[in-house]
């Protein structure tokens, strides 16, 4: 799977906000109006949205929040955030009506599939949302089955399950405690329930986004199987603009000498071929 | 009525369109921002630290959020200066408005000088930023800004190769700011600018661990901007004839005019580039709304006006270290 060159295409704007609502226990969704970036964004990608714009400027960074949903005709985007720490309480504080200011959209989005393939979308908790966003293109390009699999540490935590459910893909669930589908991790789920043979027929792609811990191991098993698989990674950023050289990961691939070992989250991701990332 | 104000500035022999120029590390190569405004708009683009051979950086995490302020150690990851001349300065080379001012940093006094003699044939650049903060490796790790003589070495080297004005960036992370500022004018330094950022660390109290991979960072943002302007004070006092260019915490054109007042006859924009990208144009029609109310001409007419009580004006009786 070849990556899909970055769109250009994005904008700083204080947009209004439509829709705030909190939609389980410490996590919200927000609705945006921007007709431009609305059109431009691809899966995968993110905004970085300002918490606070006056003195004492605390929290003084942005926050990069991942795209959860679309709408070029009603030219809406949608973010869904936990709050994690002072940056997403703010946010969460912020009303209806009132203004948010963002930049985007960033980043480079998922690759997706050829028509005849099956992508398997693999979600733990906060990273279940650019998943959405995936399903729905996916399922919009038609030609490729989509099978989704969540987990969370509970029930409330499997979030935007409705979301798939109207896209009409198939949902799979793992909780830590047991309260939704299968008892235990996602990725041991995913070993269960699809034992993958080595290079599955039909072609099989698989979408990682969740804990870190959760994307080695689902990237270590798709190694294992043979399969093509990206994930989704999220970093502390500074301008998310590719400058600051804050939100590096570190990757095997090198493909242009020594400054290259570490590639911008903002900027060469957030989505890298899963085999690229060395995981720590 | 409304006056007529002009912005122009000049430091020395770098004439510029406005005094508001982004500061180094903060904006990449000028093209990254573009994509959301026009950069030409800007009085000067000083680049991304250049040094002789790419860096890969440090190891992650390399930034923290502090109240007000940012950590980083970054570890100065570069592309290099073959590469830079090579892929980033035709971009930086088409800007006609914005002065283009190239940071250099170097692990040897040798480094910074060959630097700026591969620099000197390489059309576009305007002026050259010395970052001094970065450690010797000959002398034990200890940054060349923080000694006044290691300091003027490197000025002085750098001197000799380059015809370009040559800027060097002072270290806040010192007993007397005055007395380096002295030692870089001494040995050729046409502009000082100051601050860099602030050596610092943050902890989390549940692992017991630094937040920063090399534990210790340097602090920007809103949070360093009082020490900032008492430097920026102090470096103005000493030294009452050299352009002076403060940095440090800049959001706002009232925070540029604070720096203005305190000496500064230019301001670079740093950490805020991060917050809010438009910032630099922000601050620019900012500052000519503030000359207008104020029905001043000239922003000369606010260099170095911060009014003080009369024992304190003046040059400081220097006490040599």
């Amino acid at each position: 799977m070849a990556l899909d060159a970055p769109p250009a295409g994005m904008v700083q704007e204080k947009a209004k906000i439509l829709l705030h609502r909190k939609i389980a226990r410490d996590h919200y969704r927000m609705q945006l109006k921007s007709p431009f970036a609305a059109r431009a964004a691809r899966p995968g990608q993110f905004i970085h949205i300002r918490c606070r714009e006056e003195s004492p400027y605390d929290p003084l960074l942005r926050r990069p929040i991942s795209l959860v949903d679309v709408d070029p005709g009603r030219g809406t985007l949608d973010i869904v955030y936990k709050v994690m720490g002072l940056g997403t309480r703010v946010l969460a504080q912020m009303p209806e009506g009132s203004k948010a200011d963002f930049i985007g959209p960033l980043g480079r989005p998922f690759s997706l599939p050829p028509p005849g393939w099956k992508a398997v979308l693999v979600g733990g908790g906060v990273g279940i949302p650019p998943l959405v966003f995936l399903a729905k293109e996916l399922v919009k390009g038609g030609g490729c089955r989509v099978e989704v699999l969540l987990g969370a540490r509970t029930r409330e935590w499997v979030i935007c399950r409705e979301d798939f459910r109207k896209l009409g893909v198939p949902v799979h669930a793992a909780t830590d405690d047991g309260t939704l589908g299968h008892k235990g991790s996602v990725v041991d789920f995913l070993k269960k329930e699809f034992p993958f043979t080595l290079h599955p027929s039909p072609p099989t792609a698989l979408y990682i986004c969740g804990p870190t811990p959760m994307m080695a191991a689902a990237a270590a098993l798709a190694r294992r199987r043979g399969i093509p698989a990206e994930v989704s990674l999220e970093e502390r950023m500074g301008c998310a603009m590719g400058c600051c050289m804050g939100c590096v990961v570190e990757v095997n691939s090198e493909p242009a000498g020594a400054h290259a070992r570490f590639q911008r989250v903002c900027t060469e991701g957030p989505v890298f071929p899963a085999q690229e990332v060395i995981w720590k | 009525m409304k006056t007529t104000v002009n912005l122009s500035v000049s430091l020395g022999k770098l004439r510029l369109q406005n005094p508001v120029l982004v500061a180094s590390g903060t904006f990449g190569y000028g093209q990254e921002y573009h994509r959301l405004y026009d950069v030409s708009r800007l009085g000067g683009i000083v680049t991304k630290s250049i040094s002789l051979k790419p860096r890969p950086g440090n190891p992650t995490p390399r930034i923290y959020e502090t109240p007000s302020g940012m950590l980083n150690a970054i570890g100065l990851q570069n592309v290099g200066v073959e590469a830079f001349i090579k892929a980033k300065m035709p971009f930086l080379r088409k800007l006609e408005g914005p002065r283009i001012i190239v940071n250099i940093v170097g692990e040897r006094i040798a480094e910074y000088a060959e630097l700026a003699k591969r620099l000197e044939d390489a059309p576009g650049i305007d002026a050259l930023e010395l970052n001094l903060s970065c450690p010797n490796c000959e002398r034990g790790g200890i940054e060349f800004g923080v000694n006044p003589k290691l300091t003027a070495q490197v000025v002085a080297k750098v001197r000799r190769q380059t015809r370009r004005p040559v800027i060097a960036k002072l270290s806040p992370n010192v007993t007397d700011v005055a007395l380096i500022a002295r030692a870089a004018a001494e040995a050729g330094a046409d502009i000082v600018s100051l601050i860099n950022t602030l050596l610092a660390v943050a902890v989390d109290s549940r692992s017991w661990r630094p937040r920063i991979a090399t534990v210790t960072g340097g602090l920007s943002g809103p949070a360093v901007k009082p020490v900032a302007l008492r430097m920026v004070w102090q470096v103005r006092r000493a030294l009452p004839k050299t352009p002076i260019i403060g940095l440090g915490g800049i959001m706002t054109a009232e925070d540029a005019v604070e720096f203005l007042l305190c000496g500064a006859n230019a301001v670079q924009l740093g950490t805020v580039n991060y917050v809010n990208p438009k910032a630099p144009l922000e601050v620019i029609s900012g500052l000519n709304r503030y000359l207008a109310e104020n029905k001043l001409k000239r922003l000369s007419a606010l260099v170095g006006k911060l009014e003080v009580p009369e024992r304190l004006r003046g040059v400081p009786r220097v006490v040599s270290g």
